[in-house]
């Protein structure tokens, strides 16, 4: 580490990171001669407070990997053999807009499919208005049935609100973390988790696997994947029957509440311990300690939605906070503000008018999946991923031409990678926007050089991360030719002739702050926040947006939609009790996904300074059960599924029950968790491809 | 002076944050660690207690490493940081293997694995042993280790334990801190404190 | 946490520590042999291979350095490091026997007791030395027996007089005394300090100690140790010498040959077994691994 560099060289710019893209955790970038040095959490930033994870600090390997795209590529030769040719924007532009008119005229826009990875900042909405005016009901994302929508689902029926999105840790009590490793996926709520922790407060969680929040837990409850929502309701006929919920609040704001303690007698501790494997005296504890250490927040995350029954367990987890009376109210679980900028999370945004009705009712998968794929007052519709695929390969409904993908990787991160390669081999036409060239950017015809966070201006506003405050990115490095994914879509808008679109980002930033009498540039030269200080009750005072104007813990919504109004536990498709016969060959409960904080979904395995950390895939499973199948630890091991087989390393551990097994996600190759998947059964309703608590077999193999 | 760090094992939550930092700051190459963060547990499932260790070169006082080292190469400056002169050193790796903490590492051609590119240099290093050296660099221009820096989660402490108003010297004084192997009488200048007993 | 085995040094410092010996070993029992015997002129070919030896094995660790240029330090530390000195006596245990045969050449005289016994004397230190590396490794428990330098010391004479045997066999060398006997002693006395080290080993309570014990007697160390080290390495000479010792002498060159090379095997063996069975002691808080 040379000294030699001069002190005054020094500059320090304040950004935020967009790796995860959830987050934003707010950085200061140490920069001298230009070069990034350091990269470090930002302590003033007044929402992330100095939270961050080491993928932000390799970002910086980012600016200078020697494998990132530097101009846009055009496929030479067949599809996959890795023949490209550079050029410049507007040939490759140019093709794109060729292609995709191309096939809006010949076969509808509904041919063309828009797809993109998971949430990043407000681009995704972006998107959204893009493939909307552009006229194609088929937008999609690789998480979508399995990725927020489901409890987005649950919340709005419940609460007419996203509230457990916000946990308040500052000033909770008790937490209450239900499948999300906070440590490993949300830095900034992790830190004042740890913050609360240190200040006395309580910390339950429930986790199959014993991660790096369970491990500071005070209760760490390893429930059987897939059987969550027997557990919840255990716990709630716990507080019920033992009169430990906040009756005032109930009375007051809550609506159903006999009809959910009758529905929750049928979940005795007994029953609901044989069900989820998660000894009696634990639930009971965990459920008395969250009833009565007030006030307590729940943290959630997508894990809920990848089971096989994701809207009911998170719409019992919201229940578990309304009868505990911890919903809108400080320590709890809030509803931040929004500081008056444009609303990208509305239809108006994103322009569904834009697309005709009888074009909306074409999107794939809407007879099946009206939750998912409908236009209902609660929900962004977007097409379901299987569907498309089955479409690209069968012809059926109709055809699917081409696709446009940004900022994802369906070639791994869907279910049943195996059918996804052979649709994306088959498809006519692949469009991919990418920093590297991913295992699906490999399939393309033609790839857009994407620059990284380090290289864009933009607003940092994840709605998540963010509780309602309004905070900036400020570019601090070039690569190449890469373009930001908003000025890729406005670029290609103009080719594509879309009204209503933006012409440059900078112009779109323009608009969003517009209502706060800001330009970008105002608020890029200034200190970059306009602050939105979390909000308590107001809810509570003016009424929650549902039918009944309270929380609907017997919601009349779902009655109305033909499914039951209050939550019941069903054994999943797949299970040790509901196929008994496929257990005897596939004896393990798996869980799926398991996040490492090294690497985001797909990416980063190439970036040296995290693949040194977490150089390979890892399996965890229970100690004796390794020991029975003569596994040690590093050995490389078999996962087997009716659906396929993957190869991992074994790391027994007594982090697990002996049953259950946990598997890593994002691998490619032999590691990649999705060639176990299957995509045929999904969820009711919603779609939803369970990724979580289906069963498996794991066998040694030859080192 | 005598440097000092101190680590709370109780808020240690495993992040990395500390092992990827330090990977950047000092370009080290593939299974090269100055820092790094282990996973202890104690118990059988469900009643299992979990710890993340962080892990780096103790700076002992009895320094085994310099007492090896045939070339003088390893030596505790007055600071009590130690440190190794990479001119000097001949790569015998006879500091590795006397070391009680395995803190070093020894600078060889790095084998990413495949489509993994070899990032940073660490050049100076080739051929001889590396490790942490309580970025010496920084405490001369009046910053705190990066590994200390960039711990969100307040494990890490650092200061002069010679100093009795130092942070460091009162928690070595109000709280139970212990270091490994402390039966060995290594003398490591790295403390532990929230370990459970 | 589970005990990290030692990894830097394997073969090729086994081989040093084995050639170093020998040779050392060769030197040192061929000039006080030559001595008792009162013999003024000495070997060249003993004395050559000797010290082809200690260079062989010198150059085979120089080849694993990383920056064989600063090999020129190193024995710079030789106030607290053991390998410091052991450089510095290989290297005057050379520089001995060089200057001893040059005065042997030019007639001899006062300087050729002095070297002779100069000579012996650095090499019964370099023979002493890597048992004494290894045993000053505090945290490395395996190592941590008194026994083990002595061992390896006597590993050294018995290879170097084994030399001897051979070398006699095919032209004697006149010392007056069997040197199959001094070798059969030698290699019992090998044998005890091995059982006495392997004793005092296999009670060890110690992490580090029990998972290196348990690779050299169960696990992948197991043929080197006990087929090699201990079968071949003691039982085969200790036949071969006794039958030379004690019975008549009917293959002599044979029996010698067998026995040396047994002796050689062992010595190398278990030097190599011992390094690779070395374990640190395990770090950590939370007193089992899970």
């Amino acid at each position: 580490m040379s000294s030699a560099i001069p002190v005054a060289d020094r500059t320090v710019v304040k950004t935020c990171c967009s790796i995860c893209g959830h987050n934003q955790c707010g950085v200061t970038v140490a920069l001298e001669n230009g070069i990034i040095k350091e990269i470090t959490g930002d302590p003033d930033d007044p929402v992330s407070r100095g939270g961050f994870c080491p993928k932000t600090m390799a970002s910086a390997q980012l600016v200078s990997h020697p494998d990132r795209i530097k101009t846009p590529l055009i496929r030479t030769g067949r599809r996959g053999e890795g023949g490209w040719r550079e050029a410049g924007w507007d040939e490759a532009l140019d093709l794109i807009a060729s292609k995709l008119l191309q096939f809006k005229t010949e076969s509808g826009a509904e041919s063309v499919v828009m797809a993109r990875g998971t949430n990043r900042g407000s681009w995704i909405r972006v998107f959204n208005r893009f493939a909307n005016l552009f006229g194609t009901p088929n937008w999609t994302e690789s998480g979508g049935a399995q990725c927020f929508t489901p409890r987005g689902l649950a919340q709005q029926i419940t609460f007419g609100g996203n509230a457990l999105e916000w946990p308040d840790f500052t000033n909770a009590n008790c937490i209450l973390v239900w499948g999300a490793n906070t440590v490993a996926t949300w830095a900034p709520k992790a830190k004042k988790l740890m913050e609360a922790r240190r200040r006395g407060a309580k910390l339950i969680v429930i986790d199959p696997v014993q991660c790096n929040i369970a491990s500071k837990a005070d209760l760490w409850l390893p429930v059987r994947p897939g059987s969550d929502v027997a557990l919840a309701m255990g716990m709630i006929n716990v507080i019920i029957s033992e009169g430990l919920y906040d009756k005032e609040y109930v009375e007051r704001y809550c609506v159903g509440f006999e009809q959910l303690a009758e529905r929750a007698r049928e979940y005795p501790l007994k029953k609901v311990s044989e069900i989820t494997w998660v000894e009696e005296r634990l639930i009971a504890e965990a459920a008395r300690l969250y009833a009565t250490t007030k006030p307590a927040c729940l943290n959630v995350a997508c894990t809920l939605d990848e089971i096989i029954d994701p809207i009911q367990i998170s719409r019992v987890v919201c229940l578990l906070g309304a009868v505990t009376g911890n919903i809108d109210v400080k320590g709890g679980n809030a509803y931040p503000r929004s500081v008056g900028q444009v609303s990208i999370d509305s239809n108006a945004f994103i322009r569904l008018d834009a697309v005709p009705k009888q074009v909306q009712d074409k999107r794939l998968g809407a007879s099946e999946y009206p939750l998912l794929c409908t236009n209902l007052p609660i929900n962004f519709p977007m097409a379901h991923w299987p569907a498309i695929l089955r479409a690209i390969l069968t012809g059926e409904p109709y055809r699917i031409r081409g696709i446009f993908l940004m900022g994802g990787n369906p070639l791994l991160s869907i279910a049943n990678s195996q059918q996804a390669r052979a649709a994306l081999e088959k498809v006519e036409f692949l469009a991919v926007a990418d920093l590297f060239l991913s295992k699906t950017a490999e399939l393309a015809d033609v790839v857009l050089p994407v620059s990284s966070w380090l290289e864009q201006d933009g607003l940092a506003d994840s709605s998540q991360a963010t509780y309602g405050t309004l905070r900036t990115r400020r570019k601090v490095a070039s690569f190449g030719l890469s373009l930001s994914d908003i000025e890729i879509m406005c670029r290609l808008s103009t080719k594509l002739g879309l009204a209503d679109f933006w012409a440059s980002e900078p112009e779109y930033l323009d608009h969003l702050l517009q209502p706060l009498n800001l330009t970008f540039e105002d608020l890029r030269k200034g200190d970059g926040y306009v602050l939105g200080p979390m909000q308590y009750g107001h809810h509570l005072r003016d009424g929650f947006r549902t039918p009944s104007g309270k929380i609907e813990l017997y919601s009349q919504r779902l009655g109305e939609w033909g499914s039951d109004p209050l939550p019941f536990f069903r054994e999943p498709h797949e299970s040790p009790y509901s196929t008994p016969e496929l257990a005897k060959k596939y004896p393990l409960v798996m869980t799926t996904g398991r996040r490492v904080i090294t690497y985001f979904h797909t990416g980063l395995r190439n970036v040296p300074a995290l693949r040194d950390v977490k150089p390979v895939p890892v399996l965890d499973i229970n100690r004796r059960t390794a020991e029975e199948l003569g596994i040690a630890e590093g050995d490389k091991v078999a996962v087997d599924t009716p659906y396929g087989s993957i190869q991992l390393w074994a790391n027994p551990t007594e982090g697990i029950h002996p049953r259950v097994i946990g598997v890593p996600h994002g691998w490619a190759d032999e590691a990649n968790d999705n060639l176990l998947m299957n995509n045929e059964v999904c969820s009711h309703g919603i779609g939803t491809t369970p990724l979580r608590g289906t069963l498996c077999a794991v066998r040694r193999l030859a080192q | 002076m005598k440097y000092t760090m101190v680590i709370d094992l109780k808020q240690c939550v495993g992040c990395d944050n500390c092992t990827v930092a330090c990977k950047l700051d000092n370009e080290t190459g593939t299974g090269i660690r100055w820092g790094r963060v282990v996973e202890e547990a104690a118990g059988q499932f469900p009643a299992v207690k979990r710890s993340y260790l962080p892990l780096l070169c103790m700076h002992c006082e009895d320094a085994e490493c310099v007492k090896v080292c045939p070339t003088q190469a390893t030596s505790k400056d007055e600071n009590g940081v130690v440190r190794i002169d990479y001119d000097k050193c001949m790569g015998c790796k006879y500091c590795i293997v006397a070391c009680p903490f395995n803190a070093r590492y020894f600078n060889e051609a790095q084998r990413p694995p495949a489509g993994v590119p070899v990032m940073g240099s660490g050049d100076e290093r080739k051929g001889a042993v590396e490790k942490c050296d309580f970025c010496h660099d920084r405490l001369a221009e009046g910053r705190q280790p990066r590994c200390v820096e960039v711990c969100p989660y307040e494990a890490r402490f650092f200061g002069d334990r010679d100093n009795p108003d130092d942070p460091v010297a009162k928690m070595l004084r109000e709280q139970k801190c212990v270091t490994l192997k402390a039966e060995e009488k290594f003398g490591p200048s790295v403390y532990y404190t929230g370990v459970e007993s | 946490m589970k005990p990290q085995a030692q990894k830097e040094w394997g073969t090729r410092v086994s081989l040093d520590f084995f050639l170093g010996g020998a040779g050392a070993g060769l030197i040192g029992a061929y000039l006080l042999a030559a001595l008792l015997a009162g013999q003024r002129r000495l070997s060249l070919g003993i004395l050559i291979t000797g010290v082809v030896l200690v260079i062989f094995g010198a150059l085979l660790l120089a080849s694993e350095l990383g920056r064989p240029a600063n090999a020129v330090r190193s024995f710079l530390n030789a106030g607290t490091s053991w390998m410091a000195r052991g450089a510095g006596l290989n290297f005057i245990l050379v520089a001995v026997v060089v200057l001893l045969l040059i005065v042997e050449r030019m007639g001899g005289g006062g300087w050729f007791d002095v070297l002779a016994v100069l000579a012996i004397v650095a090499a019964a230190l370099v023979a002493a030395y890597p048992g004494l590396v290894l045993y000053s490794s505090r945290d490395i428990g395996l190592w941590r027996s008194a026994w083990l330098p002595l061992l390896f010391f006597v590993y050294s004479l018995a290879s170097g007089v084994g030399l001897l045997v051979m070398a006699d066999a095919w032209q004697s060398l006149s010392f007056g005394f069997s040197l199959a006997k001094v070798e059969l002693g030698l290699v019992l006395a090998a044998a005890l300090l091995l059982a006495l080290y392997c004793s005092g080993i296999a009670g060890s309570k110690a992490a580090g100690v029990m998972q290196g014990w348990r690779q050299l007697i169960q696990g992948k160390l197991r043929v080197a140790f006990v087929t090699g080290g201990v079968a071949v390495g003691l039982a085969v000479p200790l036949f071969c010498f006794g039958d030379l010792t004690f019975a008549a002498r009917e293959w002599a060159a044979l029996l010698a040959t067998a026995g040396t090379v047994g002796v050689l095997a062992g010595a190398f063996l278990v030097r190599y077994c011992l390094l690779r069975a070395a374990c640190h002691e395990p770090l950590g808080f939370l007193s089992k691994a899970s």
